[in-house]
C-alpha cells in the first residue's frame, strides 16, 4: 500500500500536538466578541469519539503513514464520517490558531484519495454518487431523457453564450429549481446580460473531489471548463456555495488559470442593489437567521470577506427582522452538507442548527447554499419543527415580486 | 480481558459507546504530553453516573485498569493507559444542571468543557473567580483533577478552592456525594467542608484520576464584575522583575498578576514590549478598577526599582497550552511546570536558562501569581522528534535544578514520575489511603507518583 497522495503532508501532521482544540470547547475563549462557540467539530458533536475529530484522525493518519497500523474497513468508514467544514482550524495562526495551518481538509481529501486508490474507499454512498455523475452528470442519476438538467429554466429564455455564465448545479437543477429560477429572474430582473450552459453543465465535482475520486473529479473538471469557455464567460455565477468554492478553490488545483472569475450570486446581487438596479419592496415578515456556509466562509479564499454580501441583501428587505446564531462567518456550524452520504452525520448536524437558530428566536433560516437549503429541510422535516429554511435567493426573488 | 469484557462493557454503555477497533485504540494513544503512545484495549464513552458505576464495578471485580480522560489537554501523561485496560472518556456526560441562584452555583456533569460552562454561567451574569488560561477542549472534572489555576488565582486561589464538591464514583464502584450533600436530605451542593469529618473531596482532586471517577462538578460562582483593567510594567532584568511582583503582591491591588519573557512573546508571535513584562489586572466596580490602577502605577512608579516602567498592556491569557497552539508550524514545546515562592522568581529563571544553554534549546517562560506564591510555564522548543531525547534530558535537569532551589513541580512534563521528588513518608501515607479506595489498583495504574501493590 502507498500513501502517495498524503505523503507529502506527513511533517505536517507530526505537528499536531494533539490539543483537543478540533473539538469542542471555543477555539478562541480570548475573542475579541467574547468566546468563540463552544461546538466546534459536527462528527465529534454525533459521535463523541476521537477518532471522529481533526486530532484522532491524524494520529491515525500518522501511524499509517508510519506503517504502523493497517487501514481497516472500518476505519474508512468512520474516516468519511466527516463534511471537510473545516471548522477544526479556521484561524491561520492567529492569536488561537492551530499548528496544522488549516491544513486538516486538504490532509483528509487526500487521504481519502489514497484509499481510493488503494481500492478500499469511497464508502457505498459516496461510490453511487459517483457512478451516477460519471455515466449522467448528475449527482441523483438522473438519466437525461428523463429529467433534463436544464428543465428549471423552460420558457425563461436565457442565451447559451453571454459574457456571465450562471452555473446552477444538481441540487438547483433537480431538487431545488425555485433556487435557480429565483437566480435566473434577478438576473433578469436586472439586465443582466447571462447564459446558462444547458445540458452541457455537469454537477461540480464536490462529492468526487471531498471524498478522493480524483480521476473521475479532473474529468469533470475539464468537461464544465470547456462548457463554460465554448459558452464566451468571463465570470460565472453560482447559487450554491458548494458549487462556488469547488469552481473557485479546486478546479484552479487541476486546471490552473482558469480564464474565468468565478463569483457567488450574493456578491451580484448585493453590488446590484447598491447600484440601484434591482430593489427589494415587497415587504416579508418574520425573525430570519443567516446559516452561512463553510464554503463560503473559512473553505474559501476569501476567508471571510464574502460574509457581509447575504446579510447587506437580507437588510435591504422590508419587514425582516435579522439575528445572527452564536456560530457565523468564520465560526459557522456546518449544516451537515450530505444528506445522503452521510445522513445519521447531516440530521444531527442540522438539527442543531435548528437549536441555534430556536435560541436566537429565528423562525426562518436563511442560507446561500443548495446543500445546506436541502439539509436544513430534511431536518425540519424529520424532527417536525415549525423553523423553514429558504435560500437567500428565494427570498430576495420574493421580494422584488418575482 | 476478552470477548467477554468487550461484551459485558457493550451491556453497560451500548456497543455504540465501546470500541477495540485499532483506529480508535490509536486515536486515544496520545495526549498533548510526549508520554505516548499508549494503546489502551477498550475505549468507553459511558453516557451517565450509573454507566460509569457499572463499568467501575466490572473493572474492579476483572481487575481492569481504569485511565480517565476528559479534554485530553495535559502534558503529564495522565490521559494515557500506561498498563492497558479501559480508556474512559467522560466527554458524553457534559449536560450542565442550571445555576442555583439561592446557592450561587452551578453543577455540571465531569466532561463539560471549562469554557462551555464558562459561556453559559456568563450569558446568565454570572463568573468564576479564576479566568482560566489554557487549551479549549479541558473539561471540568480535568481542570479539578490538575487543580488548575486561572489569572484571578492571585486572589481567589485554585479551582478547588471555589469547588462546593463531587459527585464521584469509586473504584468499586459506589456513587458517592461529598461537600455539603453528604448530609441526608440535603440537595443544595453549596459548601465544601461539613461537619462530618475530613475533606474527603479532596480525595479526588489533584490527583491525575487514579482516586476515583468526578462525574459531577459544583463551583461557587460570583457575579460578573463591571469592570477588568489591565496596565503593564517592563523590566530589564529577572531581579527587578522579581522585586515588582513582590510589591504588587503585597498592595492586594491585582485580581490576577502575569509575568512573562521577551523570548516566550517572540515565540508566540506577540510584540516585544521589554525583556521582562509583569501585568497586572484588576476587577470591580469600574471605580474600584480605575482606583487600583492608578494606585498600581503610583506604587510602582515610588518603588525605587531602577529599570521599571510602564509599558503597553499585551497581557498573555493562556498558559503552556495556549502557547503551543499558537506556536508558528514545525515547532513543538515540552513544559516542565511547577510552583515557587515569588522571591525565589529569578533564581528560577537564572536555572532555566542555564539549563537551556547547556542543551542548546529554544526557550521561553510565563508565570501567573497563585495566592502568594507563583506557578511557572516554562517552555522548551524543538522542531524535530529525533530531538524529543534532548528535551527529556532537559526536562530532567531543569526538574533537578528547581528541586534544589525549593520549588514543587506541577507539570511533570515529558518525564511523569515525580515519585523520585517525593519524601518516603509521604509517598507512603499516599500509597496507605489508594489501597483503601482502590483495593485491586485499577484506577490509572503506573500514574505518578508510582505506588504498586
Amino acid at each position: 500500500m502507498a500513501f502517495d497522495l498524503s505523503e507529502k503532508h506527513h511533517r505536517l501532521i507530526w505537528n499536531c500536538q494533539t490539543c483537543a482544540g478540533c473539538q469542542r470547547g471555543p477555539q478562541n475563549p480570548f475573542g475579541p466578541t467574547g468566546p468563540t462557540p463552544d461546538r466546534i467539530c459536527p462528527s465529534y458533536d454525533k459521535y463523541r469519539r476521537l477518532a471522529y475529530s481533526a486530532q484522532g484522525r491524524l494520529l491515525v493518519a500518522k501511524n499509517l503513514l508510519d506503517g504502523k497500523m493497517e487501514l481497516s474497513d472500518k476505519f474508512v468508514e468512520s474516516f468519511y464520517e466527516c463534511t471537510l467544514c473545516g471548522a477544526c482550524a479556521p484561524e491561520r495562526m492567529t492569536r488561537a490558531g492551530c499548528c496544522m495551518q488549516r491544513a486538516q481538509p486538504e490532509i483528509f481529501r487526500d487521504l481519502r484519495a489514497d484509499i481510493v486508490k488503494m481500492g478500499k474507499g469511497p464508502t457505498e454512498p459516496y461510490k453511487k454518487i459517483g457512478k451516477a455523475i460519471k455515466e449522467t452528470g448528475n449527482r441523483f442519476g438522473f438519466a437525461a431523457d428523463k429529467s433534463k438538467r436544464t428543465k428549471w429554466a423552460e420558457g425563461m429564455n436565457i442565451k447559451e453564450k453571454a459574457d456571465i455564465v450562471f452555473f446552477a448545479g444538481c441540487v438547483a437543477s433537480y431538487r431545488k429549481k425555485e433556487i435557480a429560477q429565483s437566480t435566473a429572474k434577478i438576473l433578469q430582473k436586472a439586465g443582466v446580460d447571462f447564459a446558462i450552459i444547458g445540458d452541457d453543465e455537469k454537477c461540480c465535482g464536490n462529492p468526487l473531489v471531498n471524498s478522493g475520486q480524483y480521476d473521475d473529479f479532473e474529468a469533470v473538471v475539464k468537461h464544465n471548463i470547456n462548457a463554460i469557455k465554448k459558452a464566451g464567460a468571463k465570470k460565472v455565477v453560482t447559487s450554491c456555495a458548494c458549487c462556488y468554492s469547488v469552481l473557485k478553490n479546486r478546479y484552479p488545483e487541476v486546471a490552473g488559470d482558469l480564464g474565468f472569475e468565478v463569483v457567488h450570486s450574493t456578491a451580484l446581487f448585493a453590488e446590484l442593489i447598491e447600484e440601484g438596479k434591482i430593489k427589494p419592496e415587497k415587504s416579508i415578515s418574520g425573525k430570519l437567521t443567516m446559516q452561512d456556509p463553510c464554503n463560503m466562509t473559512r473553505n474559501d479564499v476569501s476567508e471571510g470577506t464574502n460574509v457581509p454580501e447575504p446579510r447587506k441583501i437580507i437588510n435591504s428587505i422590508p419587514g425582516v427582522e435579522f439575528v445572527e446564531m452564536e456560530g457565523n462567518g468564520m465560526y459557522t456550524w456546518c449544516c451537515g452538507r450530505n444528506p445522503v452520504e452521510t445522513p445519521d452525520l447531516a440530521l444531527n448536524s442540522a438539527t442543531r442548527r435548528l437549536e441555534d437558530a430556536d435560541a436566537v428566536g429565528a423562525d426562518t433560516i436563511v442560507t446561500s447554499c443548495s446543500f445546506c437549503d436541502w439539509s436544513i429541510s430534511k431536518a425540519i422535516k424529520s424532527t417536525r419543527s415549525d423553523k423553514k429554511s429558504t435560500d437567500i435567493t428565494v427570498l430576495l426573488a420574493e421580494s422584488l415580486g418575482l | 480481558m476478552g470477548e467477554n469484557v468487550l461484551k459485558q462493557l457493550e451491556g453497560i454503555v451500548g456497543p455504540a459507546n465501546v470500541s477495540n477497533e485499532e483506529f480508535d485504540l490509536i486515536s486515544y494513544s496520545n495526549d498533548w504530553g510526549y508520554d505516548g503512545p499508549k494503546l489502551a484495549d477498550y475505549i468507553v464513552t459511558p453516557g451517565c453516573t450509573e454507566e460509569v458505576s457499572e463499568v467501575m464495578k466490572l473493572a474492579n471485580a476483572t481487575k481492569t485498569p481504569v485511565t480517565l480522560r476528559g479534554g485530553g489537554t495535559t502534558t503529564t501523561g495522565s490521559s494515557l493507559p500506561r498498563q492497558g485496560g479501559i480508556v474512559m472518556d467522560i466527554n458524553r456526560m457534559h449536560k450542565i444542571y442550571g445555576i442555583d441562584e439561592d446557592a450561587m452555583t452551578v453543577t455540571m456533569d465531569a466532561g463539560t468543557t471549562v469554557y462551555e460552562a464558562i459561556t453559559y454561567i456568563e450569558k446568565r451574569g454570572w463568573k468564576i473567580p479564576p479566568k482560566p488560561k489554557f487549551g479549549s477542549g479541558v473539561s471540568v472534572a480535568g481542570w479539578a483533577s490538575f487543580n488548575g489555576v486561572g489569572a484571578g488565582s492571585c486572589v481567589h486561589g485554585r479551582v478547588t478552592d471555589f469547588l462546593a464538591g463531587v459527585e464521584v464514583v469509586l473504584p468499586t464502584g459506589e456513587i458517592v456525594n461529598t461537600g455539603s450533600r453528604s448530609m441526608k436530605g440535603v440537595t443544595q451542593q453549596f459548601c465544601r467542608y461539613q461537619g462530618t469529618g475530613c475533606d474527603l473531596t479532596g480525595l479526588f482532586l489533584n490527583t491525575f484520576g487514579t482516586m476515583g471517577v468526578m462525574t459531577k462538578i459544583t463551583w461557587s460562582l460570583y457575579r460578573k464584575p463591571e469592570a477588568l483593567g489591565i496596565v503593564g510594567y517592563g523590566f530589564d532584568t529577572p531581579e527587578d522583575m522579581q522585586a515588582g511582583v513582590r510589591i504588587l503582591k503585597e498592595a492586594r491591588i491585582c485580581y490576577g498578576i502575569n509575568l512573562y519573557d521577551d523570548e516566550i512573546a517572540d515565540i508566540c508571535g506577540l510584540p516585544k514590549t521589554a525583556p521582562w513584562v509583569v501585568h497586572q489586572f484588576s476587577e470591580g466596580y469600574q471605580e474600584e478598577v480605575d482606583f487600583r490602577i492608578k494606585k498600581g502605577k503610583e506604587i510602582m512608579a515610588k518603588s525605587g526599582i531602577k529599570t521599571c516602567r510602564e509599558i503597553e498592556a499585551i497581557p498573555f491569557w493562556w498558559g503552556v497550552e495556549g502557547m503551543t497552539s499558537r506556536l508558528q508550524p514545525s515547532m513543538r514545546t515540552t513544559c516542565v511546570g511547577g510552583f515557587h515562592p515569588i522571591g525565589t522568581t529569578a533564581a528560577v529563571m537564572h536555572a532555566y536558562n542555564d539549563v537551556g544553554i547547556k542543551h542548546n534549546l529554544r526557550r521561553g517562560m510565563v508565570w501567573w501569581i497563585v495566592n502568594h506564591y507563583a506557578n511557572v510555564f516554562p517552555i522548551f522548543v524543538y522542531n524535530d522528534e529525533t530531538e524529543l531525547d534532548t528535551v527529556i534530558q532537559a526536562a530532567t535537569d531543569l526538574r533537578e535544578a528547581w528541586s534544589k532551589l525549593g520549588c514543587t513541580p506541577d507539570f511533570p512534563g515529558p518525564n511523569p514520575d515525580i515519585t523520585h521528588w517525593i519524601t518516603p513518608e509521604y509517598l507512603g501515607f499516599y500509597k496507605k489511603v489508594k489501597m483503601a479506595l482502590d483495593p485491586n489498583h485499577i484506577m490509572h495504574r503506573g500514574m505518578s507518583p508510582i505506588v504498586e501493590y
